[in-house]
């Protein structure tokens, strides 16, 4: 109880965090993913994914209401036992791994293309480690924050999506469902990897000082993640041309070339910079949370030791190999659907579990 | 305590030992200024033999504050001659940041041109804001010319196109704006067209060059005509000026006393389509707010106002469906009525996209102008 003080969360904390996941794992991709599928019916795509997520969403607040101190690990080991408790933090570990080693990927791969074409991206990670180590080493209350902040400084960086806007045409997005609502629909499990990150709330949820607003607060983190990506979607869609949107590679970053002031030339240079900040968001509670849920498993005493040698692990593997970008587009497909199965599916099954453990003990108690 | 600090200790070692990696291996693509060379304009164009040719002009940092090298080389592509550049120059050549992007008449009578730019849009270190200019003849005129007196070649060209589109007479083009246009299949793109006068020894902005969907050279606006292309994609801010002969007015002698000009105040265009028929139909409705700005007969406009905007209603709308047959003659579509067939008519569209320049030319395009005057100006 005393830890869980120690770490208590703020209300706009536990929001910021979640959607600093969700925002920071897709915001580049979620426009030209979703338009390779459903052309510039994409935006329909995204409302869509909103409202799916929000039932996995709700069932996680459900699961975590049973539990009044603890985090889901504690929730199961009491309820479902030790041994699938362990199979899930083993699931969770390696979920979370994975998405904090393609957020760090992509990050590299994108300040190589954008930014720093010559320096290793070894170099890079290097520097990205030591504000990664700082404030994961922490723990949660540190992570809430530092997701503050990071939200209070760029939130602004959505707006300037608007300068282009000016050059864009309405009429890009008329007739709406062009092609009939298949492909729409087809493209909503490639969505959903644009929100994936609410299952963090599985272990934010005992450090929330307000714990009935949790489920608020997940769905207002789903809202935010929405409207951001609704509003760069829009304007890309409305940018480019139906047939340019699927040439260009990052099309959320090459919108911003096209931004011109006098003073300063090549601004998307100043904006990957931020969008650095806002990229840190992933992988920094992905692999703390990592550490955690390795720390648990073992019994161990601090996440710290296995923080280090997570860092360690990825330096030295991205020393020896860095993916390219179509490997690394590779991983992302393949994450996404570990993401809906862990995100979207797992926690129902569980939420299932419970009922009908509780059920089962109900009638065992009478009887 | 004494943990932390030892933790600190280390930290700041390994910060150190970054630094140092960084000054090993970071910044491999620095040039230090006085070994640059950074040329302000770039030209493309076909020479007599049909090859390839670059051109670039360096503005010289030095006394003679004016002058400028120029070179023109022959290259297969666009990233090779970066080398080849090189060869020319006593510095590394920091070929990223054009001002204005030139190319020749000759080249534009070939279809895809386009597709050898591409470089500029793949290495993302290159800007894409450079003003693309077309020149109504061979590019190496066009670096060959030393202006005296004047400012260099890149500055002259910007800054013709960037004010004179603001007046609407010619388009504002940028690399991405061509590449957009390219792209977008219900419109034909449009380049600000510049040539050489070799009385005045001073180019000049002609007004702009149409190409058809794969790039190719199709016709060219003058100033009025640019105004109404303007007006029509609902790019002209107001204040672009018009200016109109009037039928039935006497001339005196030398003088054509029959021209009333205006300036528009406020516009408001709408574009309609429909499909019937097998035709693409599209009706525009234009109502202009005008200020008389010249009047060169003598008229009592207070007595018969409407008269005059009749006329002036009546010439427009001569312009404007001359412009549209003009337009329809070349099987282009600068004005982007695809992008409204797109939007209202997706059904019949869909399948044309691939032709649209083809089907435009068969499309019925009504008018509906209305021009009336607000201002008469100070003088009767």
């Amino acid at each position: 109880m005393n830890q869980l003080e120690k770490h208590s969360l703020s209300f706009l904390q536990f929001v910021f965090i979640i959607a600093g996941i969700q925002i920071s794992i897709a915001v580049l991709s979620t426009p030209r993913e979703v338009s390779l599928i459903a052309g510039t019916d994409g935006w329909i795509t995204i409302i869509i994914g909103w409202l799916i997520t929000s039932i996995p969403s709700f069932v996680v607040f459900k699961i975590m209401q049973r539990s009044s101190e603890g985090t889901i690990l504690d929730l199961l080991r009491k309820k479902l036992g030790r041994w699938i408790a362990i199979l899930f933090t083993l699931i969770m570990a390696v979920y979370l791994g994975a998405m904090a080693y393609i957020g760090l990927l992509r990050t590299l791969l994108i300040i190589r293309v954008w930014l720093l074409q010559n320096t290793s991206p070894f170099v890079v990670l290097l520097l990205l480690f030591i504000p990664t180590y700082i404030v994961a080493r922490e723990g949660p209350k540190l992570l809430g924050r530092y997701a503050e902040v990071i939200f209070y400084f760029l939130f602004w960086l959505p707006l300037v999506y608007l300068l282009p806007m000016k050059q864009g045409r309405w009429l890009n997005l008329i007739p709406i469902a062009k092609e009939g609502w298949g492909p729409i629909l087809s493209a909503v499990p490639g969505v959903l990897f644009a929100y994936t990150g609410f299952s963090v709330a599985f272990f934010l949820y005992p450090h929330l000082t307000n714990k009935q607003y949790a489920g608020v607060g997940i769905l207002l983190a789903n809202t935010i993640t929405m409207a951001t990506n609704l509003l760069i979607a829009i304007v890309c869609f409305m940018y480019f041309s139906p047939n340019e949107m699927v040439e260009i590679n990052q099309p959320v970053i090459t919108v911003l070339k096209t931004i011109q002031f006098k003073f300063v030339e090549r601004i998307e240079v100043i904006f990957i910079s931020l969008y650095i900040g806002i990229y840190s968001l992933v992988w920094i509670p992905c692999l703390y949370y990592m550490a955690y849920c390795l720390n648990w498993v073992r019994n161990g005493s601090g996440e710290r030791k296995y923080l280090i040698g997570l860092l360690i692990l990825i330096g030295i593997g991205t020393y020896i190999f860095i993916p390219t970008f179509n490997q690394s587009d590779w991983l992302e497909h393949h994450l996404t659907n570990f993401g809906i199965v862990v995100e979207y599916i797992l926690p129902i099954a569980i939420w299932i579990c419970l009922v009908i453990n509780e059920r089962m003990r109900q009638e065992g108690q009478p009887g | 305590m004494r943990k932390s600090m030892r933790i600190t200790m280390i930290l700041l070692m390994f910060l150190l030992f970054l630094l140092f990696l960084l000054f090993l291996s970071g910044c491999g693509d620095k040039i230090d200024l006085e070994e640059a060379a950074v040329p302000l304009a770039a030209g493309i164009d076909l020479d007599e033999n049909n090859k390839l040719r670059f051109y670039v002009s360096n503005p010289v940092f030095g006394d003679k504050s004016n002058d400028v090298q120029q070179y023109n080389i022959p290259v297969t592509s666009l990233r090779e001659s970066r080398s080849l550049q090189d060869a020319y120059t006593s510095g590394a050549l920091e070929g990223r940041n054009y001002q204005v992007y030139v190319v020749g008449r000759k080249l534009l009578q070939h279809e895809d041109w386009f597709k050898i730019l591409d470089v500029i849009f793949r290495d993302a270190r290159n800007t894409v804001l450079d003003r693309m200019v077309a020149f109504d003849g061979p590019v190496e005129e066009m670096f060959a010319v030393k202006p005296k007196e004047q400012p260099p070649l890149p500055a002259i060209l910007r800054g013709m196109v960037d004010s004179k589109s603001k007046r609407g007479t010619t388009v504002l083009t940028t690399l991405q704006d061509m590449h957009r246009q390219i792209y977008e299949e219900g419109l034909t793109p449009v380049l600000s067209e510049v040539d050489y006068d070799s009385k005045q020894k001073s180019f000049r902005l002609l007004g702009t060059a149409l190409l058809t969907h794969k790039g190719k050279y199709a016709a060219s606006l003058g100033y009025q005509e640019s105004v109404l292309l303007n007006l029509l994609k609902k790019k002209a801010t107001k204040g672009v000026n018009l200016s109109f002969a009037i039928p039935g007015e006497p001339n005196a002698d030398v003088f054509e006393l029959d021209r009333a000009s205006f300036g528009i105040r406020k516009i408001k265009t709408k574009i309609v389509s429909s499909y019937s028929d097998n035709r693409f139909r599209f009706r525009v409705q234009m109502k202009v707010s005008a200020a008389l700005t010249e009047q060169l007969f003598k008229y009592d406009i207070q007595k018969h106002a409407d008269i005059l905007e009749a006329q002036l209603t009546q010439q427009m709308q001569d312009q404007l469906e001359k412009l549209i047959r003009k337009f329809q003659r070349n099987r282009i579509d600068p004005v982007g009525f695809g992008i409204y067939a797109r939007a209202y008519q997706y059904q019949h569209f869909k399948p044309l996209e691939e032709e649209w320049g083809e089907v435009f030319s068969h499309a019925e395009v009504d008018f509906d102008v209305h021009v009336k005057i607000i201002s008469m100006g100070t003088i009767r």
